[in-house]
């Protein structure tokens, strides 16, 4: 006898897929993403942290709560997937609790319903997603992240690609 | 420890557990062969199915789609399986190991291809290459079936342009190459406040389309 089912209950490999392809690699290797993030923490005098992801990575950095941080660092992937609106309200929200934000989008998910339309913003889709955020935020937003175009081997899922300096 | 930007093959390791782990975690859809093998009762997906109903008679040809979990399941069909990656053969001997032009098999009846991982990261253009390759496996009047995930398509401002139309309007342009749709189901819903999931259907993708080529569209089943 076959049954008829429904795929969506397969393993979803994003919280050990950074961690599995690491495993291929013919010596250790460490994602540049994974240690831009350790620095700019470092370097910057970045004391508190607290984090939110949805994965393995920055296992280096402790996560404090929320109400003693001093930057809130944003690498979950589920945060790129919530409707524009949505993220830009949770910014604001965050910084009313937490001076600064290094917050990480994936490119591929923001917008990710196709329900939010600017044509004011710029036709390259990573300066667009930078131009949104610098328009709909009372904030100082600093993009540090590459221009690049992508061909699905850059740790994405792993770590998000558009990495940002939020601060009020 | 060396910091890596992105992975690449050239440094990977080349032994048989790394390269059986690197096919399964990007073909998610191996899952089914693996849980029908442990299992007395068999599953199929329901997109399979309803692909499987709607495949014309003659040769049904999966390329990349983990199609030897179906063609298990349906010994009497004609099902024949490709995959580009030769490690699928170590474990599915039954396979045929070939790329996206086909270089001396028989022409098909039917052509698969279910949310191909090495199709993706391409813009539509990118993909009409992949479909000029595809179209030759196929006989005249082949049903044509592909799907894909929106989330991996490159090409696309979505802040500025409707992703189904653009799409709907791309697989106009494929008349071209004498594939003409017959079906489709794009899924981007809007969401509310709260919902972070991922657009439908991961593991077949969001994007569904059928074709035939060069012959004339059937009356499709909607199961």
């Amino acid at each position: 006898m076959i049954s008829i089912v429904d795929l969506n209950n397969l393993v979803k490999w994003h919280k050990n897929y950074g961690k599995i392809q690491q495993r291929y690699f013919k010596y250790p290797v460490k994602i540049r993403r994974e240690k831009q993030i350790e620095d700019f923490i470092k370097l910057n005098g970045f004391k508190k942290c607290h984090i939110i992801k949805d994965n393995y990575m920055l296992e280096s950095i402790e996560s404090r709560p929320l109400n003693e941080s001093d930057i809130i660092i944003i690498i979950s992937q589920h945060f790129s997937r919530y409707p524009c609106e949505e993220i830009t309200k949770r910014i604001k929200k965050l910084l009313k609790l937490c001076p600064s934000i290094y917050l990480c989008l994936n490119r591929y998910y923001i917008n990710i319903d196709n329900s939010y339309r600017d044509d004011t913003l710029s036709d390259n889709p990573n300066l667009a997603i930078t131009q949104w955020l610098q328009k709909n935020l009372d904030s100082k937003v600093i993009d540090m992240s590459l221009d690049y175009n992508d061909d699905g081997r850059w740790f994405t899922w792993a770590i998000p690609d558009r990495h940002y300096f939020i601060s009020k | 420890m060396k910091i890596v930007e992105y992975h690449d093959k050239e440094k990977f390791k080349d032994d048989f557990k790394t390269l059986y782990l690197r096919y399964r975690t990007g073909r998610i859809r191996h899952e089914m062969w693996l849980r029908n093998r442990k299992n007395e009762n068999k599953v199929i997906d329901k997109y399979d199915n309803l692909v499987l109903e709607n495949c014309g008679p003659g040769k049904i040809t999966y390329f990349n789609s983990a199609g030897y979990y179906l063609a298990d399941l349906y010994p009497n069909k004609n099902i024949e399986v490709i995959e580009n990656d030769p490690i699928v053969k170590k474990f599915y001997p039954n396979c045929i190991t070939a790329n996206r032009q086909n270089t001396g098999l028989e022409l098909t009846d039917n052509f698969i291809v279910t949310n191909c991982r090495s199709d993706h990261w391409h813009t539509l253009e990118g993909f009409t290459e992949h479909f000029k390759k595809y179209i030759s496996y196929m006989k005249p009047g082949c049903r044509f079936f592909y799907s894909m995930r929106d989330t991996q398509l490159l090409g696309i401002n979505r802040f500025k342009e409707n992703i189904k139309q653009k799409i709907l309007n791309w697989t106009h342009s494929l008349t071209d190459i004498k594939l003409s749709l017959v079906m489709y189901k794009i899924e981007i819903p809007k969401r509310h406040a709260n919902d972070t999931r991922e657009n439908p259907d991961t593991a077949n993708g969001n994007i569904k389309l059928a074709f035939v080529y060069d012959g004339e569209p059937w009356s499709v089943k909607c199961l």
